[in-house]
Order: structure tokens, then C-alpha cells, then sequence
């Protein structure tokens, strides 16, 4: 496949979602914590759309897998959409925003959902090094901050619960730093880290989700055809969660996920990706939590160089 | 908080002077392009310069064999030589992979007429400011960029071969 997009193209900085979307109080991860956030080249511009389907029906106590006689169901689905601006080879901008919808059962029991507009986030890029032919590494900063767009007072009978609403209604910071090596001169072979941090705001019910690290360390393998696969370890830590500054039981804790994904360039500038997200090991704070069994990711993405 | 922020960015701003400018060194249209002499790909002891085609058009191509569209682009690029060659028109092949043995290795299955160049360290590609494979660059009379192509498109050849007569029409 053409090599032009794959150095325009961008190093990828592997975000929190919790700019984007609420999190469950019992512990599934953010929604969108496989967003990336890029950093195109100078007046490169890239849009990206994605679907997100989380099942959230693991109960965990600590980190054993435990059966759930309530036969409860718990989805949470969202739409995300991403653009990025290169200002300049080391300077980019990019924004997104976020349409969520949840869905909650609990064995017979009425079904309860919301959905609407998500959060939204903005960042600024800096990129003092990016892969080229003749330099095998990327490296790249971020801060933002996560902004609470969407509705957080959805109500049924009664105002539905902090998980349940499509946005935190909190504001939140972000920071993010992201390598990447390539392993040889053509670049089709990588390995990738990132690193970053959440610290989330708390709304006007007084509630706040926990702060978070996530650390991703990934590989990606480019085929001489449209094709390339990437394999990625994510790891998340996320403080519990709390309302008028007190502490919330059964949330936070740690999380180790693989994900795997499969790009498929359909031209130069477009590329369809589908991924799928797997815990492999979880320790979750107090009792019992319900937390991710499984997330399958479909996105397409547009991406226009600039005419030199 | 506030500390914290501008901690931050005076990091930031400190890597910003201290990391390397690729773009401040990428040649852009209306640059007059870099001199340069490098050995030939096929034959080592032969050098060739970029003053030996002085007041020709030329397009100077960055290849390399793992390119997967090189494959596609070096033999449209041969027929466009052909067609105007001996017109002062010329094209230079850059080969810039780090392993010149593989640039030999594809040229005998891809030949091209036109002189091919090793830059297995990369100087003259960092010069130029590639950044995509393919990248050419179409050079007036006078060794000033006209025209700067990433990537290969078939659609962009007509315009290119119109490009190319249109500097060949030009008085030098």
C-alpha cells in the first residue's frame, strides 16, 4: 500500500474517555477509552468517526470473576466524532465530540436508558519529532481539557444515576505524552507507548469520577497491502469516585485490557478501522463491581496532506 | 494549578527551541533546490551532480524498494522520460534506501532508463524535506521548485507532463 499516508500520517495519542463520556459508578471503564487523539502534519486536516458498543456485564469482587444471579444488562454505546488541525509540523489542535446512549436491566425489571449529547474535548498537540524515512522516532504532548456538553439530569421516573447520563457534567483536564519506534526504515513495523492523565471536575450534583492514569504500550504491523493490524496492552488506574468530596463504594480500581485492531486503507486519505477490547486482569476497589466483559470499536477515518 | 500550567509550558516552550525544525528545512515551491553529488546506485564509482544538468528541467524522484507504489510510479516516470528526453528535460532517481543492495535488487526488476542516485544516509532526502515515499520534485531551468508531488496519483500526470512542457517551453 502507499507508504504516503502512513509518515503524513499521525502519531496517536490513546486518550481517557472520560473527556467524552460518563463512566459507570460501578466501575466500567470509561466509554471512550480507546479514543485517539491525532496530530496531523502542518494544514493537515483529519476526521474520524467512530461507534463504540461496551457490554458492561462482568461482576467482579476484586479481581475474581463472580456469577450474577440478578441477570442484570448493562450496554453503553457511543458515537464519537474527532477533527484535528495541523497548525505547523509541531503544533496541532484537535477537538471531538461525543452522542452517548446507555442501557440498563436488571433481570425482569423495567429496562432503564438514556442517551444524548456526550461530552466534547478539545486538545493542543506538540510534536518535536515525527517519523520520517530517515527518523525512526515520534513523540508527542497534550493537554486539554474535557468539556460537559451534553445533558447529566436525564430523568425516567427519578433523575437517573451519574452512569447513566451521557455526560459527566463536570469539566475535566487532560494531559497526554506518546512515543512511538519505528523499526525499520519503511516503518511498517512500530511500537508504540503512551501515557496519560485525567482529572476530572465535579458537576453540579456534587459528584465527581475518580481521576485517572492510563498507560497504553502497543505494536502495529503495516502489510505491502491496504491492510495493518495493531495489538495494544492498556493499562487503567482510576480513583474511586465521589459525591460532596465523600468517597463512593465499588468504584475505581485497576484494569489490564488487550485490544486488537484491524485498518484497512480503502484509499489513500480514508481508512476503515474495527477493534475489539478484552479484559485480561482487573483488582477493583471494595466488594463488588460491575465492570467491562467485552467493547467492539468500528471507525473510518479521512485524512487531507496539504499540497506542498 | 496555575503553578502546574506554567510549568508546563514552559517545558513545552523549552522543547519547542530545543527539537529540530523539519519544516523550516523542507523545500517548498519557488525554493531554489540544493546542490548535491552522489554516487550512482548501479555503478559505485560514478558520482553524479546536480551542476551536470544545469538549465534543464528535471525531476529529481526520492524512491526506495519498499515502497510499495514506487513499484507503479518508476515505470510511468520511464515512459515520461522517454517521451521527453533529448528536449533538455531529465529525471534523477533517488534511491534512499539505508541498504543500497535492495534499491539493486528492484531496479533489475523495475529498470528505468534515467540515472539512479544512492542517498543511503539520507542527506539529500533530509535536504529536500521528504517526508512521504514516493516524492518528486520538478525543477525549472533554473533549479527552482515548481512542483512537489507525494505519494503517487495517476490523475496528477497529465497535469505533470503538462507542467513539464510548459518549463520546456520557457526561454532558459
Amino acid at each position: 500500500m502507499n507508504g504516503l499516508h502512513y509518515y503524513l500520517g499521525v502519531l496517536l495519542l490513546c486518550m481517557s474517555a472520560s473527556s467524552s463520556a460518563a463512566t459507570c459508578s460501578c466501575a466500567g471503564p470509561p466509554l471512550l477509552g480507546g479514543i485517539s487523539v491525532a496530530n496531523p502534519d502542518r494544514a493537515g486536516v483529519l476526521l474520524n468517526l467512530s461507534y463504540q458498543y461496551h457490554d458492561i456485564g462482568d461482576l467482579v469482587a476484586k479481581g475474581e470473576l463472580i456469577p450474577d444471579e440478578t441477570d442484570r444488562d448493562r450496554t453503553a454505546q457511543s458515537l464519537v466524532f474527532g477533527a484535528a488541525y495541523g497548525i505547523n509540523d509541531r503544533w496541532s489542535i484537535s477537538a471531538l465530540t461525543s452522542y452517548v446512549g446507555h442501557s440498563r436491566q436488571v433481570g425482569r425489571g423495567d429496562r432503564s436508558a438514556s442517551d444524548g449529547l456526550g461530552n466534547s474535548a478539545f486538545l493542543v498537540q506538540f510534536t518535536p519529532l515525527r517519523i520520517r524515512p530517515f527518523q525512526r522516532n515520534a513523540f508527542s504532548i497534550a493537554i486539554g481539557a474535557g468539556l460537559p456538553t451534553g445533558k447529566d439530569n436525564d430523568t425516567e421516573t427519578v433523575t437517573l444515576s451519574e452512569d447513566m447520563q451521557p455526560s459527566t457534567g463536570a469539566w475535566s483536564g487532560l494531559f497526554a505524552i506518546a512515543a512511538e519506534h519505528a523499526l525499520n526504515q519503511a516503518a511498517s513495523n512500530r511500537l508504540n507507548a503512551s501515557l496519560s492523565y485525567v482529572a476530572n471536575g465535579t458537576n453540579d450534583r456534587r459528584y465527581a469520577f475518580g481521576n485517572e492514569w492510563l498507560a497504553n504500550v502497543g505494536a502495529s504491523h503495516r502489510f505491502q497491502t491496504p491492510w495493518s493490524v495493531t495489538g495494544t496492552l492498556h493499562y487503567r488506574q482510576a480513583k474511586r469516585h465521589t459525591r460532596n468530596n465523600n468517597p463512593i463504594p465499588n468504584t475505581g480500581g485497576r484494569w489490564l485490557d488487550f485490544s486488537s485492531a484491524l485498518n484497512y486503507s480503502l484509499t489513500e486519505q480514508v481508512t476503515a478501522t474495527v477493534s475489539g477490547r478484552l479484559p485480561l486482569w482487573r483488582e477493583l476497589n471494595d466488594s463488588l463491581q460491575f465492570t467491562t466483559s467485552y467493547s467492539v470499536t468500528v471507525g473510518i477515518t479521512y485524512y487531507h496532506t496539504r499540497q506542498r | 494549578m496555575f503553578r502546574r500550567l506554567s510549568l508546563f509550558v514552559r517545558v513545552l516552550s523549552g522543547l519547542s527551541c530545543l527539537s529540530p525544525l523539519p519544516s523550516a528545512l523542507a523545500l517548498e515551491r519557488g525554493d531554489s533546490a540544493p546542490a548535491f553529488e552522489l554516487p550512482h546506485l548501479l555503478r559505485k564509482t560514478e558520482r553524479l551532480s546536480i551542476s551536470q544538468y544545469k538549465g534543464q528541467v528535471l525531476l529529481i524522484d526520492f524512491w526506495a524498494s519498499w515502497c510499495a507504489p514506487c513499484r507503479e510510479s518508476m515505470p510511468y516516470l520511464n515512459a515520461l522520460y522517454r517521451r521527453s528526453m533529448g528536449r533538455g528535460f531529465t529525471i534523477i532517481a533517488v534511491n534512499i534506501d539505508d541498504r543500497p543492495e535492495q534499491g539493486q535488487v528492484f531496479l533489475a526488476e523495475f529498470p528505468v532508463d534515467y540515472p539512479v542516485i544512492s542517498d543511503a544516509s539520507g542527506s539529500l532526502a533530509k535536504s529536500f524535506g521528504v517526508r512521504a515515499m514516493p516524492t518528486a520534485f520538478l525543477l525549472d531551468r533554473e533549479g527552482v521548485v515548481h512542483r512537489i508531488l507525494e505519494g503517487f496519483k495517476r490523475d496528477e500526470l497529465t497535469s505533470l507532463q503538462q507542467a513539464i512542457e510548459q518549463l520546456l517551453d520557457e526561454q532558459p
